[in-house]
């Protein structure tokens, strides 16, 4: 069949200009700012904000669920207003927290309910079915109804439901809000997988934990109040924050061949100094290690250090690199943590 | 970054129907409707409690027709044409009311209780096959306590057309009332989703305000020439007068009675077909503009 869009070549997803107001009691509300965005396939692209921040009503309208009031946005090169049906065809959706699900029906039940939703003939949507039912470990529950299966079960299956059509395009909002560390976990790495198994297959998640968007995602955007303040990678982020590369080094003492003016005066070098030294398990116990503090310019900066330790006659015990974390560059960017900010919504 | 870096995507294989022509729309239609019907089966037929079933198809219709057929006592009007004019009404009207409030139930339960329309509606399948599989459910549970009903009533003298019921004339009332009365509550649904928690009520107080002037318990020659007209004006009115022609094998008193039944049948047919060209479309600009509000995601505890 000819390809009647260009969206071969297009972006996973492309958001120009996408406003949304809303109509409140008290006059309107608007919750996304001119938002421009553009996520190439196979990224696993993160939106990190508060609660209000606007991540879901973003995703919503990505997802068919909305109308933006102003500007445009295409999964795959299809216009989410005007190719609303195509668009289903290659997307679909998980949300956290809501418990969604027919109590009365067996979780196949369900499944088999929504491959007929997703067009899928009988005998293959059973087949999907059984298939995700599988991959997702929850077959010991498949014929049990939905009213008793837990809040990781239930969301274990909407993820499984998800999955059904294989979609190009998966929008997961807060999915693993609610969940226990390994129900969490096994979600986690059935996303990666579902990823991996095909090229191309793209995910915008929202979440609230940082340290799910700095393991999984390939990039992030921050958000807040409607507009989009950063994005970039997770290191291109934490860069924003911390123009100089930090790493610790561990040595057993500062040889006297060596000392710190030395050390700073290296190219690429901004500062030298000691950390803390201490006994190797920490506790004051085994041989002593004496940890310093090194700002480069740059990683390559590490090499002209470290061989000029070595020179001295210092024994290398650890190298590691401090990083600033994603809850840092948030509150940089932002003005306050992200459980701050969900506690001036709740009030 | 290896996520990130050029990916060819082959859009004619798996997917491709998402770039062609949407063919095949009609069988998915079909797989979604029969789908939702299944699910209002599991629903609708969550008898566990026998009890309840007994109130529900039982008892409460009767009730009501034992009400009707006091006032009639009472009146001094009851006598066996009374009773078969009541107990037709009666029945089919079990009908009406649970195909009226099927399809806005459908939609509100879904928003509120299950939580499930964000995922149905973000599915190629409209909501409109959904909402009517899920409404022919309820209208066909309702069928069962309308044929108790009209046991009992012959059961308590109502007089039966001789020679047995006119089947092929209740087979075509039966299928364009049904058909109708859809329609009319897919265009209700359509509304009631762009409300808060009390449209929950709307629809049976629509059917509530459609009993007393479709001719279901009083002819329609006994209202006011205004309602009259509206009462002539709603498909269910020639439904249930076709039903009474099929079943009693005489027409009603009054206006109705005097109208031949291939008339009757003409106008019940014109009705439909102009509900069921108009319902879609208006179910239609009512889930759009749901959607551009932000009403299909936003349940009432929001």
């Amino acid at each position: 069949m000819a390809i009647s869009t260009p969206a071969a070549s297009a972006a996973a997803v492309e958001v120009s200009g996408v406003g949304r107001v809303f109509q409140a009691k008290g006059g309107s509300v608007t919750a996304l700012h001119n938002i421009d965005l553009r996520i190439e396939p196979g990224e696993l692209f993160g939106l990190l904000g508060p609660n209000g921040a606007g991540k879901s009503t973003l995703i919503k309208i990505l997802s068919t669920l909305l109308l933006p009031s102003s500007g445009s946005a295409s999964i795959f090169g299809l216009d989410v207003v005007r190719d609303t049906a195509r668009v289903r065809r290659i997307m679909n959706l998980v949300a956290g927290g809501d418990f969604s699900g027919y109590g009365l029906l067996t979780a196949r039940e369900q499944l088999a309910m929504f491959a007929q939703f997703y067009g899928m003939p009988y005998a293959e949507g059973m087949r999907r079915v059984d298939a995700q039912i599988e991959a997702f470990g929850i077959t010991d529950i498949r014929d049990r109804k939905i009213s008793a299966l837990s809040t990781g079960q239930r969301q274990k299956l909407n993820f499984a439901r998800s999955f059904l059509n294989e979609p190009w395009m998966l929008f997961l909002d807060e999915p693993t809000i609610g969940l226990d560390v390994s129900a969490a976990r096994d979600v986690r790495e059935r996303v990666r997988a579902f990823q991996a198994e095909q090229p191309g297959r793209t995910v915008l998640l929202t979440t609230h934990y940082m340290a799910e968007a700095d393991e999984m995602c390939d990039r992030i955007a921050i958000v807040d109040h409607g507009r989009i303040l950063a994005q970039g990678t997770p290191t291109e982020l934490k860069r924003m924050v911390q123009k100089e590369t930090l790493f610790i080094v561990g040595v057993d003492e500062l040889p006297a061949a060596v000392s710190l003016g030395t050390l700073r005066e290296l190219p690429g070098v901004i500062s030298v100094v000691v950390r803390d030294a201490d006994g190797a398990d920490g506790n004051g116990v085994g041989s002593p290690v004496t940890r310093l503090a090194i700002a480069l310019r740059e990683d390559a900066a590490l090499g002209g250090v470290i061989s000029a330790l070595a020179a001295a006659g210092a024994h290398l015990r650890e190298i590691s690199k401090s990083e600033p974390t994603l809850e840092e560059v948030f509150v940089q960017l932002v003005g306050r943590g992200i459980s701050e900010s969900d506690s001036e919504q709740a009030l | 970054m290896e996520s990130c870096s050029p990916v060819q995507i082959d859009l004619t294989s798996r997917t491709s129907r998402a770039f062609g022509p949407l063919r095949g729309d009609a069988a998915d239609a079909a797989r979604s409707l029969i789908a939702s019907a299944r699910l209002a089966w599991a629903i609708e037929g969550n008898w566990a409690e026998p009890f309840f079933l007994l109130v529900y198809l039982i008892i409460r219709p009767l009730a009501f027709l034992g009400l009707f057929l006091a006032v009639l006592s009472i009146g001094g009007t009851l006598n066996p044409a009374s009773i078969g004019f009541v107990v037709v009404g009666q029945a089919v009207f079990q009908i009406v009311g649970a195909a009226m409030q099927g399809p806005t139930h459908a939609l509100l339960d879904d928003r509120e209780r299950y939580r499930t329309i964000r995922y149905i509606f973000a599915t190629p399948s409209s909501l409109l096959p959904v909402s009517i599989g899920r409404a022919l459910v309820k209208a066909l549970i309702a069928a069962i306590s309308a044929v108790i009903v009209i046991g009992v009533g012959a059961l308590i003298g109502m007089p039966m057309r001789a020679g047995g019921p006119d089947l092929p004339l209740l087979l075509v009332v039966m299928t364009l009332g049904l058909t109708s009365i859809v329609g009319l509550g897919i265009a209700l649904g359509a509304v009631c989703v762009q409300l808060r928690n009390d449209a929950w009520g709307y629809p049976q107080a629509v059917a509530g305000s459609v009993f007393l002037l479709c001719g279901a318990i009083f002819p329609l020659d006994t209202l006011p020439r205004a309602l009259q007209l509206i009462g002539a004006a709603l498909p269910m009115t020639w439904w249930i007068e076709g039903v009474r022609r099929a079943l009693l094998g005489t027409a009603s008193p009054g206006l109705l009675g005097e109208l031949s039944t291939p008339l009757l049948l003409l106008v019940l047919t014109v009705g439909t077909v102009l509900i069921t060209l108009a319902a879609p479309r208006l179910f239609t600009i009512g889930i759009d503009r749901a959607r551009e509000k932000g009403y299909l995601d936003r349940s009432t505890a929001s």
